[in-house]
């Protein structure tokens, strides 16, 4: 049975459904047609769609054949303290593609899909990041969470201690770190250096459209999925390789947008000095101008 | 078999086998089967499939899995019947 030998680790609202669709097209790539298995990260809480038993976590790449590189996506193995090692405990040569975004329009973003989803009842931003010091002690937990780890939203977008862990694990040689707003900017040069890191053609020219490369990915994960397990199946409640919706969400206000800033200048000042990149932008608020070209999922 | 057989088949199937809370009331032929008419979800679509086969003991293969054919029902159905009638054309051949 095929293991898989490259990992989106995360993070969420960073672009990396698109990512995993624009990777699934390479017909030297095979990915799961079940996104974010989260087999690993042990410290995590579980999820509706998780799959922890390793016969089922390996039928997910079953059909893998003789493709080069096989992966999957799952969006919360950063955040884990543990997915790092045990991803390296299980596949030593593995790959590693993070996506990154500014945290202060990550966090706005992942509140809003938060409260769409329910596993948020506080409906106002601000109002939520102020009852995060409760939440900490388990208080204020909407009884519908299912991610209740997601709900500490300045320790999820919080991004260079997480890095650090996945070039310490894996090498920086081994980590191809992405930036959503680059991503919208030039996905084809972004997918490109991803195809790099993964040893695979980096000629392949991907549709980047994303209504037509979802309605591929749509057909193509029916056949996937006709050879999967019926109890894979199961744990895949909704549809897995449907491009999230933006949505529309509240404004975030100037205030509280220089707040989060100032928040987290340090943080970003550190990866940055990790990822040998200015990311002065995120802590102007300068990053983002995006159009609707690359979803944040 | 006519093609107003093979749509019946079709939506006992969606209505009698299907996890998608439909009745036959519900099921226009020509409105779409994902998230802007009915919203099948990829692993609904592949039960359909899977009866589908069983039903009209057909095998539909990789070539005709795609957005043309899960248009609508109608379209479905359309797919079913040319297969349908191809076997038949070869068992008599």
């Amino acid at each position: 049975m095929r293991r898989p030998n490259f990992f989106i680790v995360g993070a969420p609202r960073c672009g990396t459904t698109s990512m995993y669709i624009y990777l699934w097209q390479h017909p030297e790539i095979y990915v799961s047609v079940h996104k974010e298995p989260h087999f690993f990260g042990s410290d995590l809480s579980r999820l509706a769609g998780t799959i922890r038993e390793e016969d089922l976590y390996l039928e997910l790449f079953a059909g893998a054949g003789d493709h080069p590189r096989v992966g999957e996506s799952s969006v919360w193995y950063l955040l884990s303290r543990r997915a790092a090692a045990e991803i390296r405990a299980f596949s030593p040569d593995a790959k590693i593609i993070i996506l990154l975004r500014d945290p202060v329009q990550m966090a706005h973003s992942l509140h809003s899909l938060y409260t769409r989803s329910g596993n948020e009842d506080i409906p106002l931003f601000e109002d939520a990041l102020a009852a995060e010091a409760e939440r900490r002690q388990g208080r204020r937990i909407p009884p519908g969470a299912y991610f209740p780890e997601g709900l500490i939203y300045t320790d999820v977008v919080r991004h260079a201690e997480k890095v650090e862990r996945y070039l310490t694990a894996f090498g920086r040689e081994n980590v191809h770190c992405v930036l959503l707003e680059d991503l919208v900017r030039d996905p084809a040069a972004v997918y490109r250096q991803t195809l790099e890191l993964l040893g695979v053609d980096p000629t392949f020219v991907a549709e980047f459209d994303l209504r037509r490369a979802n309605q591929w990915a749509r057909m193509q994960g029916i056949r996937q999925l006709r050879h999967t397990p019926p109890e894979v199946r199961r744990r895949m409640q909704f549809d897995q390789i449907r491009l999230h919706e933006d949505g529309s969400r509240q404004p975030l206000s100037p205030e509280l947008a220089a707040r989060l800033r100032e928040l987290f200048a340090e943080d970003v000042a550190r990866l940055g000095a990790l990822l040998d990149r200015d990311l002065s932008a995120w802590t102007r608020g300068a990053a983002e101008r995006r159009p609707r070209a690359v979803t944040a999922g | 078999m006519q093609s107003e057989q093979v749509m019946e088949k079709i939506k006992r199937i969606v209505v009698e086998d299907l996890d998608v809370n439909l009745t036959y009331e519900d099921l226009d032929e020509t409105e779409p089967l994902f998230e802007d008419g009915f919203g099948f979800d990829s692993v609904v679509l592949v039960e359909l499939i899977s009866f589908i086969e069983k039903r009209f003991d057909i095998q539909m293969g990789d070539e005709v899995l795609n957005m043309e054919t899960f248009k609508n029902l109608q379209s479905v159905a359309q797919v079913i019947s040319k297969h349908l009638e191809t076997q038949h054309a070869a068992s008599h051949a």
